[in-house]
C-alpha cells in the first residue's frame, strides 16, 4: 500500500503569520526510500509563469517503509497568501519522498486573521 | 454582477496550463510510438516546426522525458526573443562528455543566426541525437508539424475546465481565429474572461464534435 499524509492539529488549515504548528506526517510505501522531506512552500499562480520558494525543510534520513513522525515549526511571517485576479500567492505544506519525489501536498492559508488577503480590483476613472 | 475569480482558482492559470501535454492526431494514426520510431530513422536528427504557441515546446519537453526513459541523458536548452545570446556556457558545459546516449534538446533554434546554428551543430556533433523547435522547416528534417486547430483548442479547454465549457463552438472558432491559431494566446484571452466570472464549466456539452 502505497500512502503520504500531512495531519494538522484540530484539522485547522489557515494560520496567523509567525504561528507555531503542530502536524503528524504519516506514509506507508512499498520500498525503503532515501529519505523523506517535509517542506513549508509557497508558490505564485496567475497569468504569469509560475514561481515557487522553499522556506523550510526537515529531513528524515533512511526513514523506514511506514512510519510516522510529529512536525512542530514556526510559519514564516511573510508573505502573506493572497489572491487577486492577475496572481495568488499560495503557501503549502509538502510532505516528499526521495528520490522517487512521490509527494502529498495540502495547502495553507497564513495571513492577519487567518484569513487570505484579497486584493480588490480599483475601477478605472 | 459576476463574481471575480481569484488567481488560484482561475481555470486557465499558466501553472494549469503548462501541464497540459502534446495533443496528437489520434485519429489519424499518430502517437508516441510513431513518433519515437520516426526519430530513430532520422539517426535522433529532427526538427518540430511550427508558429508561436502551436505546441512545440510541450512537445519538445514530453520527447525528452521519453527518451530518457528509454536510456539517453538529456540536455535542453531555451532560447526566446528575450534569451537569444549563443548558449555558450551550455556547450562549454557539454560538449566534452557527450557520447551517443546524450541527445541535445534546442528549443528556440530559429532564435539562432545562420552562423550561430551552424557552430552549435558543429560544437554538439558527438552527441547522439539533436532535436530542435524552430518556426521554419530546414535546419534538420522535419520530425513533426505543429499545427494548431479550433477543435484542439475546445478540447484543451474542455481539459482546462474539467467538463464541457460555456463557449459555444463558434464562439471557440472565433477565439482561435482571432489569435491566428496561437493556442496559447487564446488561452490566456480566456484567463481574462474567466477572472471576469464569464466562462465557466456546465454539466452538459453544448458544442463540437
Amino acid at each position: 500500500m502505497r500512502q503520504l499524509a500531512i495531519q494538522l492539529d484540530d484539522q485547522r488549515t489557515a494560520f496567523e503569520p509567525g504561528e507555531n504548528i503542530q502536524a503528524t506526517i504519516e506514509w506507508s510505501l512499498p520500498y525503503e526510500p532515501q529519505s523523506l522531506e517535509f517542506r513549508v512552500v509557497w508558490s505564485t499562480a496567475g497569468k504569469g509563469t509560475p514561481d515557487v520558494g522553499i522556506e523550510h525543510t526537515t529531513t528524515i534520513d533512511s526513514p523506514r517503509q511506514q512510519d510516522s513522525r510529529r512536525i512542530e515549526l514556526k510559519l514564516p511571517a511573510a508573505p502573506y497568501s493572497f489572491s487577486g485576479t492577475l496572481i495568488s500567492l499560495v503557501w503549502a505544506l509538502e510532505l516528499v519522498v526521495l528520490p522517487t519525489n512521490e509527494s502529498f501536498r495540502t495547502e495553507i492559508t497564513i495571513a492577519p486573521g487567518a484569513r487570505e488577503v484579497l486584493l480588490q480590483r480599483v475601477a478605472a476613472k | 454582477m459576476r463574481t471575480m475569480v481569484p488567481a488560484r482558482k482561475n481555470p486557465f492559470a499558466t501553472g494549469r496550463i503548462l501541464q497540459l501535454r502534446y495533443q496528437f492526431r489520434e485519429s489519424a494514426g499518430d502517437g508516441w510510438p510513431q513518433l519515437l520510431g520516426e526519430l530513430k530513422l532520422l539517426s535522433y536528427r529532427a526538427a518540430i516546426i511550427g508558429p508561436h504557441g502551436s505546441g512545440k515546446t510541450t512537445l519538445l519537453e514530453d520527447l525528452g522525458v521519453r527518451l530518457q526513459r528509454d536510456g539517453f541523458r538529456i540536455h535542453p536548452v531555451f532560447l526566446n526573443e528575450q534569451n537569444r545570446d549563443y548558449p555558450a556556457d551550455f556547450v562549454r558545459r557539454i560538449r566534452d562528455h557527450l557520447t551517443s546516449q546524450d541527445i541535445v534538446l534546442l528549443d528556440g533554434c530559429e532564435q539562432l543566426s545562420f552562423h550561430n546554428w551552424w557552430r552549435f551543430r558543429w560544437q554538439v556533433r558527438r552527441a547522439g541525437g539533436l532535436v530542435i523547435t524552430s518556426h521554419r522547416s530546414g535546419r534538420l528534417p522535419t520530425l513533426r508539424d505543429c499545427e494548431t486547430s479550433a477543435c484542439l483548442l475546445a478540447d484543451l479547454i474542455d481539459q482546462l475546465l474539467g467538463a464541457a465549457s460555456s463557449i459555444e463552438q463558434c464562439q471557440v472558432e472565433q477565439l482561435f481565429l482571432r489569435h491566428r491559431g496561437n493556442v496559447r494566446n487564446a488561452l490566456r484571452e480566456l484567463y481574462d474572461l474567466a477572472a471576469l466570472g464569464e466562462v465557466f464549466p456546465t454539466r452538459n456539452p453544448t458544442h463540437h464534435s
